[in-house]
């Protein structure tokens, strides 16, 4: 005859007692070689009750909670446990450069986005000028108007922290959008994109109108081939998981996109250390001509430079 | 009782785990309580601060501007870190989803991994659109099993834990320790069953004989009927 609930417990409690401990310990990392073995052996009992529950006890507490332990345990055990700084190293000199050139495709088009819309942007306001009053902000005109840059005003009013915070801020505020906004089928990451460029170029080609243009170029010579560069890794991260609820090629589509979400986000982990650098660049070495403005240019060349060769190279096998 | 939402989970033990997928309700209380910690962090820091330092607007004007910065950048650090940060160091928990014994797992049960934890929290951007969480909701209520656009973009669900009493098997089999036999169970239950047509002595005179009879030890008429029910539902 079988086993009654009360009984069942009661001669299997310690065992589940002992487990439960044992994960705890797991949690905190630090168990001794047989205390692993114990729990491996442990595990499998559990789930035997697990078992035993399921056919003679369902539905009752003891059930539930030993499909509670069993689900805890099997989380602890199945799962990778990374030593975390070598992780860190291993992400940054092989998993993110690998992601980026497996996915370099996605990366171009909305490179190609952003150009797009800059290109747009600036014969828009060369051509039609009457656009321009829309395209560019309000502040940037005023400035424009009187024949100053903002970017130099920028460092008097502003100390450079605060300028590289709030610089910082803004663009990580794009590139967690491009990435979200992917979630649309990648059609607002493309229009975001767009937008970008677009106003980019029409504020260049405003400045070039007002002659002000090589001093905001020289402004933006130092950060902006690494700060552009990653809008567009961002933007192509939002893309692919556009790509796959487009194209979610013969397995399920929630499973593909998920699959694919997590690969893109490590394009946008990869990129938020590059994305501090440009803000510091951004905030302590573009504005006002404390650098010449040919420094700067061979700063900006040089870290886009090496940004790009660090992405294509990394983590290569060959 | 209604079935409950759960996550079905095939073990390689060959023994299927369900998990109770947790409800709006469960997970917007998680939420405001970690806003509230934040919040509550900020205000402290603030209150501190300007405890600290008797003439505010000067300090915060002229010598602190990398204090300033460094505040702001402590503040996005919050808005975006910290969900990240506290879903893997304490697997799959936030503070506030620990109060509410949720966790947030992989479709298969086991706690989320950075990179599923950072697509979920970077999608809250859209999940918050527009204003205080609307969207999420919205797909909250349509979605079976609760999850915002972060988790269906991520592959996560959030999940119940729940804390059994396994002491109440202990009580009902106390005494005897061992299972009832067939005569002594058809006399418990028939009596649980005509319990409400005896009058209220023979009830009382009945139950106490039971109980001496199966060793159990109770004082009031409440307490004796409370024994033996537990006592016919241990068998």
């Amino acid at each position: 005859m079988a086993e009654s609930l009360p009984a069942f417990v009661e001669r299997r409690r310690p065992d589940w007692a002992e487990l439960s401990r044992l994960l705890d310990g797991l949690q905190r990392q630090h168990l001794s070689l047989s205390d692993l073995a114990r729990l491996d052996r442990l595990y499998r009992r559990a789930s035997a009750d697990l078992a035993h529950a399921q056919s003679f006890f369902s539905g009752t507490e003891a059930q539930r909670h030993l499909n509670q332990l069993c689900a805890r345990a099997y989380g602890a055990i199945y799962r990778a446990h990374p030593d975390r700084v070598a992780a860190v190293r291993r992400f940054f000199a092989q998993t993110f450069p690998r992601v980026l050139r497996a996915n370099l495709g996605e990366v171009r088009l909305a490179a190609g986005l952003l150009a797009l819309g800059t290109m747009l942007g600036a014969t828009t306001v060369v051509f039609e000028p009457g656009f321009a009053e829309a395209l560019v902000p309000e502040a940037v005109q005023t400035y424009v108007g009187s024949h100053r840059l903002w970017t130099d005003e920028a460092l008097d009013d502003t100390p450079p922290h605060e300028m590289a915070v709030a610089i910082l801020t803004n663009n990580l505020k794009v590139a967690v959008l491009a990435f979200a906004l992917g979630l649309s089928a990648g059609v607002l990451t493309a229009a975001l994109l767009l937008f970008n460029g677009l106003q980019l170029g029409a504020v260049v080609a405003y400045c070039f109108k007002g002659h002000l243009g090589w001093g905001l170029l020289g402004f933006m010579a130092a950060h902006g081939w690494v700060e552009l560069s990653i809008i567009a890794i961002a933007g192509g991260a939002g893309l692919m998981i556009g790509r796959a609820m487009i194209v979610p090629d013969d397995r399920p589509r929630a499973e593909v996109i998920s699959q694919r979400a997590t690969e893109a986000v490590k394009l946008v982990l990869g990129c938020a250390p590059f994305l501090a650098l440009t803000g510091v660049v951004e905030g302590y070495v573009s504005p006002g001509a404390l650098f010449p403005v040919g420094l700067k240019l061979a700063l900006g060349v040089l870290l886009g430079a090496g940004f790009w060769a660090y992405l294509l190279r990394a983590g290569r096998s060959d | 009782m209604s079935a409950r939402l759960e996550l079905d989970v095939a073990t390689p033990e060959r023994v299927n785990v369900a998990l109770p997928v947790a409800g709006i309700g469960f997970r917007s209380l998680a939420y405001l309580i970690d806003a509230l910690l934040l919040f509550a962090f900020w205000i402290t820091v603030y209150f501190a601060f300007t405890y600290a330092v008797p003439d505010v607007l000067r300090a915060v004007l002229g010598l602190s501007n990398f204090t300033r910065a460094l505040a702001l950048l402590g503040f996005f650090i919050t808005l975006y870190v910290y969900w990240t940060a506290s879903e893997v160091l304490m697997h799959g928990q936030s503070p506030g989803k620990r109060l509410m014994h949720i966790r947030v797992v992989r479709a298969d049960g086991s706690p989320v991994g950075l990179y599923e934890s950072a697509v979920r929290n970077l999608v809250r951007v859209i999940d918050f659109l527009p204003v205080g969480y609307a969207l999420g909701l919205l797909v909250m209520l349509t979605d079976a099993r609760h999850r915002r656009l972060g988790d269906l973009v991520a592959g996560t669900l959030a999940i119940r834990e729940e804390t059994f009493d396994l002491g109440r098997y202990q009580s009902a089999v106390a005494g005897t320790g061992q299972a009832l036999g067939a005569e002594d169970l058809e006399l418990l239950t028939s009596f649980l069953a005509r319990l409400a047509d005896l009058s209220p002595e023979t009830r009382v005179t009945l139950g106490r004989q039971l109980l001496q009879r199966f060793g159990g030890q109770a004082e009031g008429e409440a307490e004796v009927l409370a024994w033996l029910r537990a006592r016919a539902a241990a068998r």
